[in-house]
């Protein structure tokens, strides 16, 4: 009875002390900050190589390191209404930032990224001005410009094909700084280009690929598009093809090199800002080779070593400070767009790339 | 119980100590809780101030960078050499070169700056303003130089290491903490003054490295962060925040006890605080154990406390139980001497019915006394104001008290103030016992002399007064250290000297309990041998403020009117009900209404009254309350249901000897006129005639009148002598009970035998319902009683508390034997008085 008693008293002892100790560690404790949550909406699927999967792969892989939460919308073609329908889905999920993962997506939805103050929009473009958005991209312009060293160097006809989406800032950059790159290696080299008018559209791209190759005997093709569609056409046709985003597998030994951007180093530099909400120095990225942000991801066994010590050769160049755009350079009409000893700044490169240099012609199907 | 107490001693001791140290850990528990609490606290500030520094850092930028835009919007309108030159000049004092770079490296301007060491003349070219260091060189800022759309040159401007150490070096805490501007390897590009610190080795790679991871997991989610650290037995906070995209971070430290010396105070203050909770725990904890111990001890002395408390429990039910039985006989003596004084002409009788009216009176009062006493007790005593004439009040007890004065020779004095209001509100019954128990106290202490009573009032406001009585008298007076003993129960002082006057002692508690519930107060002023005045003050309210004028005068006319007015009401035309179950009782009403002439009929049962009023027509109805079966109430509910009922009208007056206050009100609502207590008094049910009969059948007479038209018709008989051979009865007990008369003895026995009880007897006993059982046997008990039958009377009694405590065996075992002796004596009288 005694010891019963006893022993009441020692477990209503043990029960106090461990409430007063818990409730001094309770007393105090740091609260758990809410994740930050983040929107991505994706013009095809995440699965898919090309545009969709590297962008994909990038955001996810930031969003995993840094502790953000991820929110994917895929399969939302431009101006087909459904970004806008996207943009409101993401926004009742209670997102803090949202990339939109298609050049033309801020045209289209200009208005309604205005109607969401609280929300950032990133997004490749810089068509738009919003206090809520800022446009970031990699400068695979300078990638393209090695790859144009490639095929420069590779042409045998002196001709090289180039399928392009459609007539903005960013496919004629790229396409500039691809010719500038061909014309670098290769002084006569012409570069006949087509557009799709269109991010994707297999059938328009195959055909314009093989009218390249067939009516401007082009033995070289690259292209601006999200899916590598020109590079099944190339390898039919028997031609060499320049890849874009397509990682480390060759698929054919047509299939020189691929022009590719480190969208990971992009994204974590993106989101780790917009977590610290800093003030940034620029009002866009732009992320360049000399951080590793592009580069060409393989090279096919038909590229010779001469080949790639040329790239290599450039790649050291543009690595210290030497500009894709700088020194003289004429447009297809003649005009000189940038005199020797000066460099086409930024701001230009951005938006207000609507020619195209010397050496491009856009070729106009005959029917 | 001394082993106990060291046993208990040991076991204090231990808990003592185990308490202690309980108190003591948690203390060291508290103590670091509330030092890391502090220092996060602390880390927080830090690092917020650090977030300042960072921001007031790159202001120091931008402003730099904003002159240098200046200059170029001038380079931008040619003549280089010439704004660069004044510039120069200007900013001498500043320190920094300027120069002016083009695409290809070479300058234009000033001396050649590798766009290796400095990155910022990259993105300078790209268009962008750029500040950017280089460790061996020093700190460069950049702008572009535009012509026309495209990027000419970028203008720059340097400083060397010891200029920007000194221009931009972020000096923090006074000086005596210690900052650095370094890249993300590490390179310091600038640091601030106290290099004292900046070589201490916390620096070291050991230490700082994991300083260092833990602040960037703190910059991931903020823009500064800040740890605490203890090195080599000093404690630092290190601190450090991004500078923005120029990839270079701001890293510092301070010692704790520049930025923390508050801080501390607070954490002592705490402890003191804390020291100071744990004695005083320590010293509640001692003395809950003393006091348990006590308590222990105190457990056997409650116990025999309790154990007293129900013995008086116990004691005062007892009594209040006595009380009640007591007073039924008392009914029934008072009720026959009623009958007896107005019947009987002899002188020596009638002084002897005086003599036991007078003892059966103060028997009466004494009952009720101890029965109110009871009741005080058990917190059950209600207050029931009514309105009431002050006068009839004083009339009463003038009269009542001028008696008893008279018998002891002394003199009984009233003075009244004649402005005290007539009529008020109170609670009459208990104005009156107070002021009926100070008179006859005063008139039991004093041997010779006079006594006094005063009445005036005080008022408190307009229908509120104070009413003051006052009783003083010549008696024997209270010494003044029994005066505080006065208002004890059953205490008597000087019980030796006042052992010749009766008394209970409960006289003076009662008053004193009864002015207290109302809210009055009593004093008592009194000089020892020469005699005392209590003074009463009860609040009361008034109804009427007309002023009661000349007590005396009043006093006069109303006795010559009410000895003028003595009469009886003769009614022979007058037709009445009276319903009782106790044959008893109907007999007394009957004797009572002998001389008025009135029509009596009587039934025993609700039943039986139900069937009369249904047939006759009545002037007036009296009721019982307590009947077996169906009751006064309901008997009432059930007239009153009745369709085409002739008697819907008559007055309906309720019989009870349930003598509760407010008892009244519920009679009234039920329905009933008016209600008439038990035992029944003459003044009384005259009074309730003289209201409730209408004047066409009333014939007033006189008493004397009345008086007259009595006859006495009765000798002996035959029949007597047969029943003095019964062995059941006791004639002589039974006659006593009758008045000694024998014709109403033998109606009586004619009743007892008539009323046969046996076959509701035999039912309830049957269906062992001890309710209705036991009304029965308590009939049979008291009207055995009356006849005489003593041994019967005693058995009934015997079974009604057995029926009373539910205790079945024995009324299973008795019932018979009552029931067979009872059948028997019926069946003799009945033959004896030819009553078959």
């Amino acid at each position: 009875m005694k010891i019963k008693k006893n022993l009441w008293w020692l477990g209503g002892a043990v029960l106090v002390f461990l409430a007063i100790v818990i409730s001094i560690a309770w007393f105090g404790r740091e609260k758990t900050e809410d994740k930050v949550k983040i929107g991505v909406i994706l013009p095809g699927a995440l699965s898919e190589p090309g545009w969709n999967g590297a962008h994909y792969e990038g955001i996810r892989q930031s969003c995993e390191a840094l502790g953000a939460e991820l929110v994917v919308c895929e399969n939302v073609p431009e101006y087909s209404g459904k970004c806008e329908l996207a943009v409101q889905e993401l926004a009742e999920c209670g997102v803090n930032a949202i990339f939109l993962e298609s050049y033309n997506y801020p045209d289209e939805i200009g208005d309604t990224i205005r109607n969401y103050p609280e929300i950032a929009f990133y997004c490749c473009s810089s068509d738009i001005d919003a206090v809520n958005y800022t446009p970031y991209f990699a400068r695979v312009y300078q990638a393209r410009y090695l790859s144009g060293v490639v095929a420069g160097m590779k042409t045998e006809t002196g001709y090289i094909g180039y399928v392009a989406a459609m007539d903005n800032n960013e496919v004629n950059r790229g396409l500039n700084a691809f010719a500038l790159g061909v014309r670098s290696v290769n002084k006569d080299a012409k570069i006949h280009v087509m557009y799709t008018g269109s991010w994707d559209d297999s059938e328009k791209e195959m055909y314009e690929a093989e009218t390249l190759v067939k009516e401007c005997n082009a033995d070289v093709l690259a292209y601006h598009q999200n899916r590598p569609f020109v590079v099944d056409a190339a390898v039919k046709l028997g031609v060499d093809v320049i890849g874009y985003n397509i990682g480390q597998v060759s698929r054919s030994p047509h299939m020189l090199t691929s022009v590719v951007s480190n969208w990971n180093m992009v994204y974590r530099e993106i989101i780790r800002d917009y977590i610290l909400n800093k003030e940034v120095g620029t009002d866009y990225y732009w992320i360049g080779i000399e951080k590793d942000a592009v580069s060409l991801s393989f090279y096919s066994d038909t590229v010779s070593s001469e080949i790639r010590d040329a790239v290599e050769q450039t790649k050291n160049q543009l690595m210290n400070n030497r500009e894709v755009f700088s020194g003289l350079i004429y447009d297809n009409t003649g005009a000189v767009r940038c005199n020797d000893n000066e460099v086409i700044r930024d701001e230009i490169l951005l938006q207000k790339m609507n020619w195209l240099v010397e050496g491009v012609e856009v070729y106009e199907d005959k029917e | 119980m001394k082993i106990r107490n060291k046993k208990l001693s040991t076991r204090t001791l231990v808990g003592l100590m185990i308490f202690a140290f309980v108190m003591v850990f948690v203390g060291g528990l508290m103590r670091e809780k509330l030092n890391s609490l502090l220092r996060r606290h602390m880390e927080n500030q830090i690092a917020l101030q650090t977030s300042l520094m960072a921001e007031n850092f790159q202001n120091k930028l931008d402003n730099e960078i904003d002159r240098l835009s200046e200059i170029a919007v001038e380079l931008e309108k040619g003549k280089y050499s010439r704004v660069l030159g004044i510039y120069s000049e200007i900013e001498k004092q500043d320190g920094g070169s300027y120069g002016l770079l083009r695409p290809d490296g070479t300058a234009a301007y000033g001396e050649a700056v590798s766009a290796k060491s400095f990155l910022g003349i990259r993105d300078s070219f790209r268009g962008n303003s750029a500040v950017s260091y280089c460790p061996e060189e020093g700190m460069l800022f950049t702008v572009p130089v535009l012509e026309s759309e495209n990027v000419k040159y970028v203008l720059y401007k340097k400083y060397n290491n010891a200029e920007a150490n000194s221009g931009f070096a972020v000096e923090c805490y006074d000086g005596k903490g210690y900052s650095f501007v370094c890249d993300k390897d590490h390179n310091i590009l600038l640091q601030s003054s106290n290099r004292q610190l900046g070589n201490s080795s916390i620096w070291e790679e050991a230490v700082f490295a994991s300083v260092e991871k833990e602040i960037d997991k703190k910059l991931n989610v903020a823009t500064s962060g800040s740890i605490f650290r203890k090195v080599n037995g000093r404690e630092y906070y290190f601190f450090k925040a991004d500078l923005g995209r120029t990839g270079t971070e701001l890293v510092g430290v301070v010692p704790g006890k520049v930025v923390a010396t508050d801080i501390e105070g607070i954490g002592l203050l705490i402890f003191w605080v804390f020291g100071l909770l744990l004695i005083l725990f320590i010293i509640c904890f001692c003395y809950l154990f003393l006091s348990e111990q006590k308590v222990r001890e105190s457990d056997e002395l409650r116990e025999a406390k309790l154990a007293a408390e129900a013995a008086n429990q116990a004691k005062s039910d007892f009594l209040a139980n006595m009380s009640h039985e007591i007073r039924t006989p008392i009914n029934g003596i008072l009720g026959m001497n009623t009958l007896l004084l107005e019947e009987c002409k002899d002188e020596t009788l009638l002084e002897y019915s005086k003599n036991i009216q007078s003892a059966g009176q103060s028997l009466l009062s004494l009952i009720n006394d101890i029965l109110d006493i009871s009741k005080v007790e058990a917190g059950k005593l209600e207050i029931i104001p009514v309105e009431y004439e002050l006068f009839s009040v004083l009339n009463d007890c003038y009269n009542m008290t001028k008696i008893r004065a008279e018998s002891k020779q002394l003199s009984l004095r009233l003075s009244v103030d004649p402005m005290t209001p007539s009529g008020l509100y109170g609670d009459e019954v208990r104005v009156r016992q107070i002021m009926n128990n100070l008179l006859s106290n005063a008139v039991k202490y004093t041997p010779e002399g006079s006594v006094e009573l005063s009445v005036g009032y005080e008022s408190d406001s307009e229908d509120k007064i104070r009413l003051v009585i006052a009783v003083r008298d010549t008696g024997i007076g209270i010494k003044q250290e029994d005066i505080a003993k006065l208002f004890h129960s059953f205490t008597r002082i000087e019980e030796k000297r006042n052992r010749n006057i009766e008394g209970t002692g409960l006289g003076l508690n009662l008053t004193k309990n009864l002015v207290n519930m109302m809210g009055g107060e009593i004093f008592v002023d009194s000089v020892y041998g020469k005699g005392s005045c209590f003074t009463v003050k009860i609040p009361q309210q008034v109804i009427n403020g007309e002023p009661l004028g000349d007590f005396s005068e009043r006093y006069r006319r109303f006795i010559d009117t009410s000895e003028e007015n003595r009469t009886y009401v003769i009614a022979p035309q007058a037709h009445i009900l009276v319903v009782d179950d106790v044959e008893m009782n109907l007999k007394v009403v009957k004797g009572l209404l002998k001389k008025t002439r009135i029509q009596v009929d009587t039934a025993d049962s609700g039943m039986k009254c139900l069937e009369l009023a249904k047939k006759n027509a009545y002037d007036l109805i009296f009721l019982d309350h307590m009947m077996p079966e169906m009751d006064g109430i309901e008997t009432f509910r059930h007239m009153k249901e009745l369709t085409d009922f002739i008697n819907k009208d008559t007055p309906v007056i309720m019989l009870t000897a349930n003598a509760t206050l407010g008892v009244r009100e519920e009679y009234l609502k039920a329905g009933f006129t008016d209600y008439l207590s038990k035992p029944i008094q003459e003044d009384a049910m005259q009074e309730m005639l003289a209201k409730y009969l209408s004047e066409q059948l009333k014939e007033q007479r006189k008493e004397q009148e009345a008086a007259e038209s009595q006859t006495n018709t009765e000798g002996r008989d035959t029949e007597m002598d047969k029943l003095r051979e019964l062995s059941q009865l006791d004639i002589a007990t039974g006659l006593m009970y009758c008045m000694n008369d024998e014709a109403f003895y033998k109606e009586m026995l004619g009743e007892y035998a008539l009323a046969d009880k046996i076959e509701r007897l035999t039912k309830f006993f049957e269906e062992m319902d001890t309710d209705n059982y036991r009304t029965v046997v308590h009939a049979l008990k008291s009207t055995s009683m009356t006849i005489g039958a003593v041994t019967l009377s005693e058995k009934a009694k015997a079974l009604e508390m057995a029926a009373k405590e539910n205790d079945i065996d024995y009324i299973k075992k008795h019932h018979q034997e009552v029931l067979s002796e009872y059948s028997l004596l019926t069946e003799q009288l009945r033959k004896i008085l030819g009553k078959e």
